[in-house]
């Protein structure tokens, strides 16, 4: 084993290096303090900051509004989408079901809008879904009263078990 | 340095190999075998979760995941023996991530504990001592997705492997539990914030399944 004035620059290094990984961590745990510590705005269906491309028929139901925050870039939430309106086709006391585009700089055209499936369709050009709401993962699904008032959020739809 | 009182079994260094010699190809065959099984379970999954499924089969990404579960293996094998360098001592490279493969049947039981819990739900609170209370239904105990990512793995299983992970670097460089116990449980701790912390910055307010 090497020792004395040849082992010593290598050591620091090392020291260094293990200073730099704990300062990392260090780090990381203040921005998940700050992340959760943050105030966030309560999701809500506001038509003066979203864009409607397509808006559902009729008032809402008793059983509320669901919103399902989309990407179309991202498979797994698609899926997501369609299972919540499968699991829903035939019941007639149905929530409305709405896609919420998020993530999305421009707007989505027209033909590819009208082959969504969903009552409803909103664009959050302004990204209040993940800078003023706080959410982040893609096909969950946000419920609200028929008074459009926020209820809560659920995850995704587990993918199947092998 | 320690000075060797090597034989066939109690090689230099003090740390044994985790099998016979003649049986330790036939063993790590095993352990990769295992892993390649709960490879093969976990593309399953992910390439059913695709809404169009993709023209690969399942065996490619299997075989990646597992190459990589060795890979993983290797640098947490290689942050140990650079710990004990900074510390002046040296770990055995090999030998101790031959260990690590082999103590790797503790995450192995545990995963597959974990899955008998997903097929009979009744068995979960009696396996939740040894394998963390991840396997617990979230509605029962509704911690953070991120905290329960985190720490939910903690069990007797995760304390066994922790303890057998001190243990080997304690008989390789010849020193007592203490320093090797909490180097491994800090490494531990480390990651484990690390997992919780970034997997609460990724969700950010939304819930996870």
């Amino acid at each position: 084993m090497s020792t004395g004035a040849r082992a010593a620059p290598w050591r620091i290094v090392a020291w260094l290096g293990w200073g730099l990984a704990a300062g990392a961590l260090l780090a990381l745990g203040v921005l998940w303090r700050l992340e959760r510590t943050q105030t966030w705005a309560t999701p809500a269906i506001d038509p003066g900051r979203f864009v409607a491309l397509r808006t559902a028929a009729g008032p809402a139901p008793a059983a509320g509004t669901w919103l399902v925050a989309l990407n179309p870039g991202c498979p797994h939430c698609m899926k997501s989408l369609g299972t919540v309106i499968a699991e829903h086709r035939d019941d007639p006391a149905r929530p409305i079901i709405s896609v919420l585009l998020v993530d999305m700089p421009q707007r989505l055209d027209a033909q590819r809008v009208a082959a969504l499936p969903g009552d409803a369709v909103w664009w959050d050009a302004r990204g209040d879904w993940r800078r003023r709401w706080g959410h982040r993962v893609y096909g969950e699904i946000m419920h609200f009263d028929a008074d459009g008032n926020y209820l809560g959020t659920e995850p995704p739809p587990p993918d199947p078990l092998p | 340095m320690i000075a060797s009182t090597a034989s066939p079994t109690r090689p230099a260094g003090g740390l044994p190999w985790p099998f016979a010699r003649w049986f330790l190809p036939f063993g790590l065959l095993f352990v990769a075998w295992l892993w390649w099984d709960v490879a093969l379970r976990q593309a399953t999954a992910m390439l059913a979760a695709q809404p169009h499924r993709p023209a690969i089969g399942v065996a490619g990404p299997a075989a990646f995941m597992t190459a990589l579960r060795f890979v993983l293996l290797a640098a947490e094998a290689a942050v140990y023996v650079l710990w004990w360098r900074t510390r002046g001592a040296r770990l055995p490279f090999v030998r101790f991530y031959v260990m690590l493969v082999a103590l790797s049947a503790f995450d192995l039981f545990a995963m597959s504990l974990g899955r008998a819990a997903l097929r009979t739900p009744a068995l979960a609170p009696w396996f939740a001592p040894l394998t963390g209370i991840a396997i617990l239904d979230p509605r029962t105990l509704p911690l953070g997705a991120g905290l329960r990512a985190g720490f939910g793995s903690l069990g007797l299983l995760t304390l066994g492997r922790i303890a057998c992970t001190a243990w080997a670097q304690a008989m390789a460089l010849g020193r007592g539990m203490r320093e090797p116990l909490l180097v491994t449980g800090g490494l531990w701790l480390a990651t484990r914030l690390i997992l919780w912390w970034s997997l609460d910055i990724f969700r950010g307010m939304s819930p996870l399944p």
